[in-house]
């Protein structure tokens, strides 16, 4: 398989109050067609921050993105708008966080739909709006015609968030980043929305770069890992290797702060201490703090990514002479 | 819909009522006697000043002189000036059309510039263009209309002799011209209000997920701009537009003053001076009650915008 979308150096820095916030300090990533990749860490750990800068959607105003993102060998840093637009939903699309707030709150749900398929597709207006009713049927919504003229808090979130992942995929793209696309879902919602993806994912063969905090999900969705702290990838591999046997501390602890059956009645484990803030200059490996293995030989340098067994790589000093635990 | 309009209307009674209630009490706790006041101001012999009150039932209880002026207001008279003789009723008429003109020339004018204006300012934030409209708005808040208006009038009437400096036309055509001034300065300072509105409504709307999900469908950014954010960005704006007509009813006094025109705000500050009541209270009632309705326009106007609000 060829290379679909490679992330290399990149870092992300918003203009802040306090100079510039470091919210992705060095990402290389790598992802295949048709791969499932579960972007993983805990909140401000620069996982959305990375996600954006491959639409391109950071304001660039405020924002400086450097380093590489290319797609299909192209590189997408240099696109101008014109370019982006049309990459935008044909090459790679991106599913947010809240469905609630994806959709705008003043205008119909069947014409944000249809202006997809008008815009992304090429379609005209009638055969946009057959199109939104055809999405509209195929998720199950009875009465698409009063439906289509309904506005978006007329829907339940799960509904909306399905419409949003449909409608990402107007224009067929090869890479569907979704951020957090359950977070703001029911518990029972969740998983509906998860498979529904899943099935998309296996009926349009396209890659899915899955951004999310819950590690759950991250077992049920996606073959690879990757895990991110403080704005750089601690540590990627395959999703059963890395959850059975961790090679980066941080791993092991945040899969340790997992609840899990059986674990009723028990204290759940969390994370002593605060990852630097955005702001913070690197000093050491930015988890020595925080981390259980530490030597004081950490605190010198940053620690590069090695080889932690096939197609498995971690930012750790000591790697080599950890044998950490995993969850079954 | 209508039911919604129908209850709406109907809880403007009890607010027009406590407020004509207070307008009308405030106006008889001021010093002056109103018989002196119609009798002229001048020594006059008590036999006079009781005759004054009898014909005027100032003699009869406040509560009943409430429902006698109620009564009236209801069927639209709203009693007669003590000084000049004349019904409240038709000196407001007559004075309503300068107002109302003003008033509609100075928003449309504030609204015209302030919207592209305000669009632009957030859309280059921290641009020259931002930069200069927001120092300017500043300006244009901090210069009273006085000031304004004598500038314009010394370089548009007296330099270039362009536009009338005083007085308003015959008519609507003719005020066009004659309110283009007063218009103006009256405009600037609504002007600057809703540009800053509009500038910070579309900052917040375009931070929002919606907009980058019409960035993600490919949308051309004027289609993200006006379909997308302004909407959003103008539901404030309706808001601040509609408590300045409100203002406007009687804010245009120094305007008025400045420029020579008759409209409301100059007939009662004149009314207040002289302690016209019938006058005073007359005009405030019609005032209050200009503000509800405009209020109430507001809300409908929202509903429209707002399709959570229409069903809420």
């Amino acid at each position: 398989m060829s290379g679909l979308l490679s992330l290399r150096g990149l870092r992300v820095a918003f203009a802040g109050e306090g100079g510039a916030a470091m919210a992705v300090r060095g990402v290389d990533l790598e992802l295949e067609g048709g791969e499932g990749l579960a972007l993983v860490g805990e909140s401000g750990s620069g996982k959305s921050a990375t996600a954006k800068a491959i639409l391109g959607l950071h304001d660039m105003s405020s924002t400086a993105v450097t380093g590489s993102v290319r797609f299909e060998g192209r590189e997408l840093l240099e696109l101008g708008e014109a370019e982006l637009r049309s990459f935008r939903g044909r090459g790679a699309s991106m599913v947010f966080q809240d469905p609630g707030t994806s959709f705008n709150p003043l205008l119909r749900m069947g014409e944000q739909v249809a202006e997809a398929f008008r815009s992304v597709a090429g379609l005209d207006r009638k055969a946009a709006r057959e199109a939104a009713l055809g999405l509209f049927s195929r998720l199950g919504i009875r009465d698409p015609v009063t439906r289509y003229a309904q506005y978006p808090h007329e829907f339940s979130g799960g509904m909306l968030q399905r419409m949003m992942i449909l409608l990402a995929l107007a224009g067929r793209p090869r890479l569907l980043v979704a951020d957090e696309p359950t977070t703001a879902l029911d518990v029972t919602v969740q998983a509906q929305v998860l498979l529904f993806l899943e099935e998309l994912k296996e009926e349009l063969g396209m890659a899915v770069l899955l951004v999310t905090h819950d590690m759950g999900i991250v077992a049920e969705t996606s073959t690879r890992i990757a895990v991110m702290y403080a704005g750089r990838i601690v540590e990627t591999g395959g999703t059963a290797e890395v959850l059975g046997s961790p090679a980066h501390p941080y791993t092991e602890a945040l899969l340790e702060a997992m609840p899990r059956p059986g674990s009723r009645g028990t204290r759940l484990a969390t994370i002593l201490g605060l990852p630097p803030g955005v702001y913070e200059a690197d000093s050491g490996c930015p988890f020595f703090p925080r981390c259980r293995h530490a030597l004081a030989s950490c605190m010198d340098g940053l620690p590069p990514s090695v080889e932690a067994g096939p197609g498995r790589k971690s930012a750790c000093f000591r790697t080599h002479s950890l044998s950490l635990r995993g969850i079954a | 819909m209508l039911a919604y309009l129908a209850r709406r209307l109907l809880q403007l009674v009890p607010v027009l009522l406590v407020a004509s209630f207070l307008v009308f009490v405030a106006a008889r706790l001021t010093p002056q006697d109103p018989a002196v006041v119609m009798a002229g101001g001048r020594q006059t012999s008590t036999a006079v000043l009781e005759a004054i009150r009898a014909k005027y039932h100032l003699d009869e209880s406040v509560p009943s002189q409430y429902l006698r002026w109620m009564a009236g207001a209801l069927l639209g008279d709203l009693g007669e000036s003590y000084r000049l003789k004349q019904g409240v009723s038709a000196m407001i008429a007559a004075r309503l059309p300068v107002s109302l003109q003003l008033i509609a020339m100075s928003v449309a004018i504030a609204l015209l510039a302030a919207v592209p204006l305000g669009i632009l300012a957030a859309l280059r934030k921290g641009s020259w263009v931002d930069i200069l409209a927001t120092s300017l708005s500043l300006a244009a808040l901090s210069s009273p209309v006085f000031l304004t208006g004598i500038l314009g009038i010394l370089l548009f009437s007296y330099t270039l002799g362009w536009l009338p400096a005083l007085g308003s036309g015959r008519n609507f055509a003719e005020n066009l011209r004659y309110l283009l001034m007063p218009s103006v300065a009256l405009a600037l300072n609504m002007l600057a209000l809703s540009m800053r509105m509009t500038r910070s409504g579309m900052i917040e709307a375009m931070r929002r997920p919606y907009i980058q999900t019409a960035i993600l469908k490919g949308l051309p950014r004027r289609t993200i701009v006006l379909k997308h954010a302004l909407r959003n960005a103008l539901l404030p704006l309706v808001t601040i537009t509609g408590l300045q007509i409100g203002f406007l009813l009687s804010g245009t006094v120094l305007v008025e003053y400045t420029f020579g025109l008759g409209g409301l705000g100059s007939l009662l500050v004149n009314a207040i001076q002289t302690s016209d009541y019938p006058v005073v209270q007359g005009l405030t009632l019609f005032i209050v009650s200009a503000f509800l309705l405009i209020n109430l326009l507001v809300d409908l106007l929202y509903g429209i915008i707002d399709p959570r609000i229409r069903q809420a």
